[in-house]
């Protein structure tokens, strides 16, 4: 039998974290869950920045109670962390609140470089100690080159 | 809203695709959804060819192969899973299991991929890579990977349980 009774999305509000989201809140309404929504912010203390690094996560945390809608609020905690890595600091809060499943979108922001070092969603896919759900962009499809060369290798 | 359908679980008949299957099989009766679970058999004959030089391989090898495969995948279901969630094992035979798995995905409006992982070391990902990572890199849906959770201390099944009970 399996538990899925605090699930975790991980939002960088793109449209993969979106879609992640809109998983996330029907996996909690089907099983009863607690839904604990996470974006982790660049952490901005240690840089040169125009803006007010604390009105900065002021605005996050509110641009995500904005991503729930009523339904979700009763068991929901939106939260905002500030790291440079920001898989280690999902995978930490998914085992410092025995998260059961961690939910996030892939190819979210990290453009080219995801083919090169592998994306947020692959780390925390590694190291992960729950099952995690990752989830495209709907319209998102491309052919990756490191599986064609073997494909072509048989033929 | 989301939609989930048609699930496809992908084992190598490992402890980690074992969760993966209970968690695939738990969301398909949530979600009424139809639950397939499909192994990719070693294409043995493409596997002789590619090493160097010639090996005879008996033709009759990989028959054999896919058939103790085939009967290995249905035996995963109970009754009870092929009448409420018409629970289905399937077999494709390729040496590119990622790409064997998105491709059967694709061609069956599959809605989610629910794999197990290995819990391998960070060296070993980045020699090898894992069949879930390319899964998760490449699928068209969303994929769930699920790793046993006692994989690191390799726990005979008892401790399980009561880690489970005490959950």
């Amino acid at each position: 039998m399996i538990v899925l009774k605090k699930l975790l999305v991980a939002t960088d509000f793109g449209p993969a974290a979106n879609a992640a989201l809109t998983y996330g809140q029907a996996l909690a309404r089907t099983f009863d869950a607690e839904l604990h929504l996470l974006h982790v912010m660049e952490n901005s203390f240690l840089r040169a920045s125009p803006a007010d690094p604390h009105a900065h996560k002021a605005a996050v945390l509110r641009t995500l109670h904005e991503q729930l809608t009523a339904g979700d609020r009763p068991k929901t905690h939106v939260l905002v962390e500030t790291s440079d890595n920001p898989a280690d600091a999902i995978t930490e809060y998914a085992t410092a609140v025995n998260i059961d499943l961690i939910v996030m979108g892939t190819n979210g922001r990290s453009g080219v470089a995801q083919l090169l070092v592998g994306s947020v969603a692959e780390r925390v896919v590694r190291t992960a100690r729950c099952p995690v759900l990752t989830v495209k962009h709907p319209e998102h499809e491309f052919v990756v080159p490191d599986e064609a060369p073997q494909t072509t290798a048989q033929l | 809203m989301i939609a989930l359908k048609k699930l496809l679980v992908a084992t190598d008949f490992s402890e980690p695709s074992d969760a993966a299957l209970a968690y695939g099989r738990e969301l398909a009766r949530s979600f009424g959804a139809h639950l397939v679970a499909l192994h990719v058999v070693d294409d043995v004959l493409m596997r002789a060819v590619g090493s160097d030089g010639f090996v005879f391989v008996d033709p009759e090898l990989q028959t054999s192969v896919e058939t103790a495969a085939q009967k290995q995948v249905d035996e995963l279901f109970s009754d009870e899973d092929r009448t409420l969630l018409h629970a289905q094992g399937v077999t494709v035979t390729s040496n590119a299991p990622a790409f064997a798995i998105v491709e059967y995905a694709k061609s069956h409006d599959v809605n989610l991929i629910v794999m197990g992982t290995h819990g391998r070391g960070a060296m070993a990902h980045l020699l090898l890579g894992s069949v879930a990572e390319r899964v998760v890199r490449i699928a068209p849906c969303p994929v769930l990977t699920v790793r046993h959770p006692e994989r690191e201390f390799v726990v005979p099944d008892a401790l399980i349980a009561v880690v489970n009970a005490t959950r």
